[in-house]
């Protein structure tokens, strides 16, 4: 499903990913560990097309079809779908009234049909009762005055709604208490298919207890240092990244 | 000082337009027409003019507007976006009153209209312009009158439009009382075509517990010179909330001049404005707290695009013994091209100390941050940024309580969006 190959990406002229490789196949979980300024959050906005974040080689194909030349929204079309580490409050923009046009723009894009105004608020009502989101907070403004959990929720629902086919969550747990961690874990469990594909990205192994990884990488100095099964993560939080930080000096 | 400088075209011919009056005048008008001989028209050196140098801006000479033998049809008049709301219209077309068009009849129980040659007011000798102009040039003055008590549901709509083949000035001048406990809703529009001035004049007196809610959309022809002057006296615990949406025009000036009478009161007085091209918008407000424990606040919100310049002056006097004052003011503009511009000029005279004022001006461009999140979600660019804009205007609109005015507002101010240019 994602094939990336020999990424090399700079940000204020400063190189941070140098000749990544990585390859997720549909159905499976992979998570990206690695140490701080690795380059984890950098490969993360490099997918979803963030500008500042410039791709100066290599190719990012997403069912074959290179992402790179696409705006963000186009790729959100295609298929790709970021969770923010921090997601942005929008003031004024009632949830709501986002996620409609997110879903009805990308329906659009892909020459489909918008959804009405009844099987939307079905829809919505459906996927916010798995994730606990009571109906007043979809009427605020986005992510407006939502806590640390609320945020996090609130991006897997826009996931939910959204059925994206490739998953890149950034640092999903950071912020979370082991409660709102279990919701937003279930919450992505439930989307886990035979045709999505996610990227993990987090610093610690705990998230892992709750989705378990197919296969786990460590990203240290833009590159994949080592690939592993998800017992791999466990290694590391036992012994940390120092390893890591040394070999490649 | 006396600074001698060659007078304008468009002063000139105020001036002889002046003189032709000055003989058969009498009362408020006279003292009008005086006031506008010696002062002429504002300019940059005088301090609440420094940012719209009228006299430069002015550009035409404009002759009193005329009658149209021809009334146009009512559906030209009033913007798509209003058709369908259930109002009682009183209907100028080039200043002068269209009993035809306006719907009088339907005036609803406790509200009385009148219509009447010469208003004197103490205020009217003021050396203001917006006020002289009116008053020396105004064909007649309304009055409308709220009973106390009554509570006015049905909005009233004050249509004013302009349609000029050579440059016409037109003028309205409307009186409004609303009595003890009463409320009412006014909607004001300004719209017409081709190059013309509007200069009018809303003195809106409110009684004790009256409330009143004020919706104002200027949308004149973008050749236009729009003026307006509101003023409004708050009787004790008397309710103003007003918001108004600008976006027509070449230039404009809309004043609101507001004191507070009697404790208790409390004015919201919001604006938005959205200006292209090389429209020049002046959203000028003064707030006079001369008595004790009453709250104002302005909400000011702009877009500008283009060359587009906004000017928001706004200034807070508090008087010795208005303790308890609350008075907040803050503006906030969205640049959308290097070449726009907007003026902010906030003055607190405050001469007390148990008061709380506070006033915020900010300038910026669309939040990166914000617009590729919302990109990121498959929302393309441009729907993206009008997302974020309607949000900012958004903003000033909270104050409208009725959802069906509060609607159309936000249509009126998405179609403006929706009119932006492709970059």
């Amino acid at each position: 499903m994602l094939e990336i190959k020999n990424l090399h990406a700079t940000v204020d002229e400063q190189k941070i990913l140098r000749g990544l490789d990585l390859s997720v196949p549909a159905g499976e979980v992979h998570a990206i560990m690695g140490p701080n300024g690795a380059g984890k959050s950098t490969l993360s906005y490099v997918l979803a097309g963030r500008a500042g974040y410039d791709v100066t080689e290599g190719s990012v194909l997403l069912d074959g079809e290179n992402i790179l030349d696409l705006e963000p929204d186009e790729r959100a079309a295609a298929g790709v779908f970021l969770a923010f580490q921090y997601p942005i409050e929008i003031p004024g923009v009632p949830t709501l009234t986002f996620l409609r046009q997110a879903l009805n723009s990308q329906r659009r894009a892909r020459g489909e049909d918008e959804v009405t105004t009844p099987d939307f608020m079905r829809l919505i009502r459906e996927k916010g009762n798995d994730l606990k989101i009571k109906p007043e907070m979809l009427k605020r403004a986005v992510n407006v005055g939502f806590s640390g959990g609320e945020k996090k929720r609130n991006e897997v629902l826009q996931m939910a709604v959204l059925q994206p086919k490739l998953c890149v969550l950034d640092e999903t747990d950071s912020g979370l208490d082991i409660d709102a961690l279990r919701v937003v874990a279930d919450g992505v469990n439930a989307l886990r298919s035979p045709d999505r594909a996610f990227v993990i990205i987090t610093h610690y192994q705990r998230l892992l207890d709750y989705i378990v990884p197919d296969k786990v990488h460590v990203l240290s100095k833009g590159q994949i240092a080592r690939s592993g099964g998800k017992e791999l993560a466990l290694e590391l939080e036992e012994k940390g990244y120092a390893e890591f930080a040394e070999s490649a000096a | 000082m006396n600074v001698n400088v060659k007078k304008s075209a468009a002063e000139l011919s105020l001036e002889a337009q002046v003189d032709a009056m000055l003989a058969t005048a009498i009362g408020g008008q006279a003292q009008a027409l005086d006031n506008l001989k010696r002062l002429g028209i504002p300019h940059r050196r005088l301090e609440p003019w420094v940012y719209t140098d009228l006299r430069n801006l002015m550009g035409d000479t404009y002759r009193p507007a005329e009658q149209l033998e021809a009334a146009p049809k009512l559906a030209d008049l009033v913007d798509p976006a209003l058709a369908d709301l259930d109002t009682c219209r009183i209907v100028h077309v080039n200043g002068y009153l269209n009993e035809d068009l306006s719907n009088l009849d339907t005036l609803p129980t406790g509200v009385t209209f009148a219509r009447h040659s010469d208003a004197p007011k103490a205020s009217d000798t003021e050396p203001h312009y917006i006020a002289n102009v009116v008053t020396a040039f105004a064909n007649d003055i309304l009055t409308l009158t709220v009973a106390p008590g009554a509570k006015i549901a049905k909005p009233i709509l004050l249509i004013n439009y302009t349609i000029a083949d050579t440059p016409v000035a037109s003028y309205t001048r409307t009186i409004v009382n609303v009595g003890e406990g009463a409320s009412i809703t006014l909607f004001e529009t300004y719209r017409g075509q081709g190059i013309y001035q509007s200069a009018n004049l809303l003195d809106i007196s409110l009684a004790d517990k009256a409330a009143a809610t004020h919706i104002r959309h200027q949308n004149d022809d973008l050749a236009a010179l729009h003026l307006a002057l509101i003023r409004l006296d708050l009787g004790a615990q008397s309710n103003w909330h007003s918001f108004t949406l600008t976006e027509g025009a070449r230039v404009s000036r809309s004043e609101v001049d507001l004191r507070f009478e009697a404790e208790g009161a409390r004015a919201y007085t919001n604006a938005a404005k959205l200006l292209r091209g090389e429209q020049h918008g002046d959203m000028t407000i003064v707030v006079d707290h001369a008595v004790p424990n009453c709250d104002s606040e302005e909400v000011i919100k702009s877009v500008l695009e283009d060359k587009a310049r906004g000017i928001f002056q706004g200034k807070v006097i508090v008087r010795p013994g208005a303790h308890g004052t609350d008075g907040r003011q803050s503006s906030d503009a969205l640049l959308l091209s290097d070449l726009a511009e907007m003026d902010t000029k906030p003055e607190l005279e405050i001469y007390n100390d148990d008061v709380q004022c506070a006033h915020g001006a900010t300038v910026g461009e669309i939040d990166l941050d914000m617009l590729f999140y919302l990109r990121s979600r498959g929302i393309p660019e441009k729907q993206a940024e009008a997302l974020l804009l309607q949000a900012h205007v958004g903003g000033a609109m909270e104050i409208i309580a009725d959802d069906t005015l509060k609607n159309v507002m936000l249509e009126l101010s998405a179609r403006w969006l929706g009119e932006r240019r492709p970059t």
